[in-house]
């Protein structure tokens, strides 16, 4: 919901509470206002009535001209002087409908006669004071609801304009760029302390991002070259000609375990790297060649599984990408096809403008497939590898926008990327 | 054949002369940026390793001097970032190849072997070793002067065997001298046992000596 549409929504239910309360208020006074004006009339009826048959007590009482009507209903009252203001309806031929009335009996005595005299007067309808005031109100609504939509575009389109901007622009950030939001000042205070605030954090993003930056890549620079020298050294110590055969197996196992840190820090390295999307440099490029290198590069564990492999490739699809990335996603799955792969077992790739498809023959899964797309995650607990490879092929997809999942059913495992 | 190894890490620059020292080619080392300009300035090497990152200085401006003095001396960087941006740099400033810390000291002498064969151009470009011999331009390979037939993975293995006589090459460097960094190098120990048994039996059909041995657990080597 947009803002404006917020707080005109609270305007407009302010509006109807004070419309409402205000509409009772007013119809209140304005029945208090009326009946004192309606008594007042009858009063002065009165008057007139009595004014004129002490004047001429001779006269008919009865043909005395009065807004409202006046019945005389005793020329010769004997009770005692009274005067009733009291509330009736009657019937109103004319419209066909009940109006209230209201009526004041009063006595009255000149020479002649003691009168007991009724003067009645209709009032206005409550009901349809009611409904006029209702109406009022929902014209005003109605009319402010227009306006309020209509100030809304204005205010919208010209006040927060600024706002509009400032977002555009931060939308635009992105921290690999090394480039701080920098904005003009605008001299609405809101929105100035806004590009402030954004131009101040967005400093120390970049700052604080270039440091970590910096840090990974010197922290991983000080551990390779201790790696490099551990590695260097025993190369050296195995063409020694008199080792033990002891000897040779302890440097062998030392030997190895250097080469999986040293692996390991490399692969961990490389997801830092994609992740700070520090592949920058993207190219058009021919997936099928890709793939055709890399199976030849790989033909010796392809032929010592006895993997068959069948291809349905579209020659022509390109992918704008990383080169590097492109690599090492390939070879990540195509490793992945024929090392877990059982002997005498099938991979097949598939390659359209729409997807990619890896699938080969397997040991079955008790996991849930895309678990694997996590970090040190292992078919085989006991297994060499790091775990890290699917990992990185996830990253690769993640930071290129392509969509990646891992089917599997019945021993078939099957990776599609959705190109 | 000389060489100039500029590395600031003792230990691993002391590794690296020990293991091309007893190749035969004569080492001198600069520790330092300063060192390093000095010696490039005085002396003509055959092949330089730089380090890029120096406590004193860029190993970039040091390819760069070399260049300036037209020095015909092959390059190779030796960096720890295994970054692109630096290796577009570097080979494009003149360096001749780029080697990412950790390496096998055994890929680093195949390399320079490489390296120096191609700026050689004075040299004789065959590699020898008794009566096997190999033009590599031609990619051809003979034993007692009849040509075999090798597959590109078999004939890689040789040249890099061919490099390292004499030395005990593990399963690990072959690895990835053959099939790439990325390779998860524990599987293709097999394949690695393959091939030598496919070269070792091409040579020796051609009367060729066996001179592959296995280094149980470690490696390869191929003895003369």
């Amino acid at each position: 919901m947009k803002l404006l549409n917020k707080t005109g929504r609270y305007y407009l239910l302010g509006l109807v509470g004070v419309m409402l309360v205000g509409g009772i208020i007013f119809y209140f006074l304005l029945i208090r206002s009326l009946n004192h004006f309606e008594t007042e009339n009858l009063l002065n009826s009165k008057d007139l009535v009595i004014d004129k048959l002490n004047k001429m007590p001779t006269q008919n009482a009865d043909l005395i001209v009065l807004e409202g009507n006046l019945e005389i209903l005793n020329n010769h009252y004997e009770g005692k002087n009274i005067q009733i203001l009291r509330d009736t309806i009657s019937f109103d031929k004319r419209e066909n409908e009940i109006i209230p009335m209201r009526t004041l009996t009063f006595s009255f005595q000149n020479q002649q006669n003691h009168y007991l005299i009724r003067l009645s007067k209709s009032l206005i309808e409550r009901d349809e004071l009611r409904e006029v005031i209702g109406r009022f109100i929902i014209i005003l609504l109605g009319l402010f609801v227009m306006v309020l939509f209509w100030l809304n575009r204005i205010i919208s389109r010209s006040v927060w304009m600024p706002f509009y901007e400032i977002l555009i622009k931060t939308k635009g950030f992105k921290v690999t760029q090394n480039q701080p939001l920098t904005f003009t000042k605008i001299n609405i205070s809101e929105f100035d302390d806004l590009q402030n605030v954004l131009q101040d954090l967005t400093k120390q993003i970049s700052t604080d991002y270039h440091a970590l930056k910096e840090f990974t890549e010197n922290a991983s620079h000080e551990i390779q070259t201790p790696l490099a020298i551990i590695r260097s050294k025993l190369e050296n110590l195995i063409q020694s000609e008199n080792l033990q055969e002891g000897d040779m197996k302890t440097i062998q196992t030392v030997y190895e375990a250097a080469g999986r840190l040293s692996k390991l820090n490399q692969s961990l390295l490389l997801l830092t790297k994609i992740d700070n999307q520090q592949f920058v440099k993207h190219e058009q490029i021919n997936i099928f060649q890709k793939i055709e290198s890399q199976l030849i590069n790989y033909e010796d564990f392809i032929l010592g599984k006895k993997i068959s492999v069948t291809k349905e490739l579209n020659k022509t699809v390109e992918l704008e990408i990383n080169p590097t990335l492109l690599d090492i996603l390939l070879s990540n799955l195509l490793m992945n096809a024929i090392k877990h792969n059982v002997k005498n077992g099938t991979i097949l790739i598939m390659l359209s403008h729409e997807k990619l498809v890896i699938q080969n023959t397997g040991k079955s899964l008790e996991n849930t497939p895309n678990m694997f797309f996590g970090r040190f995650i292992k078919h085989n607990t006991e297994s060499e590898s790091l775990g890290l490879g699917l990992a990185i092929v996830k990253k690769i997809c993640e930071t290129n926008h392509l969509k990646i999942d891992y089917l599997y059913l019945n021993n078939i495992h099957s990776i599609e990327i959705l190109l | 054949m000389k060489l100039l190894i500029v590395e600031d890490e003792k230990a691993l620059s002391d590794a690296i002369v020990e293991y091309l020292t007893s190749e035969g080619y004569g080492c001198e080392t600069a520790l330092n940026f300063w060192t390093a300009d000095e010696k490039v300035a005085l002396y003509d090497y055959d092949c330089v390793l730089v380090d890029i990152s120096l406590p004193d200085g860029s190993g970039f401006e040091v390819i760069k001097e070399l260049k300036k003095r037209k020095s015909e001396a092959g390059i190779i960087i030796i960096s720890a970032k295994n970054s692109l941006d630096d290796k577009i740099t570097g080979l494009e400033i003149g360096a001749d190849d780029y080697m990412t810390k950790p390496f096998h000291l055994s890929e680093l002498n195949a390399r320079i072997k490489s390296i120096i064969r191609r700026t050689n151009f004075s040299g004789q470009t065959e590699i020898i070793a008794n009566e096997i011999s190999i033009t590599p331009e031609e990619v051809l390979v003979k034993v007692n002067n009849q040509p075999i037939e090798l597959t590109k993975k078999e004939y890689d293995l040789l040249l890099f065997l061919l490099a390292n006589k004499n030395r005990v090459l593990t399963k690990e460097s072959i690895a990835e001298h053959l099939w790439g960094d990325d390779m998860d190098t524990s599987d293709s120990f097999d394949f690695i046992y393959t091939h030598i048994k496919n070269l070792r039996r091409k040579i020796t059909e051609k009367g060729g000596k066996d001179y592959l041995k296995t280094i149980y657990g470690m490696g390869y080597k191929f003895q003369i």
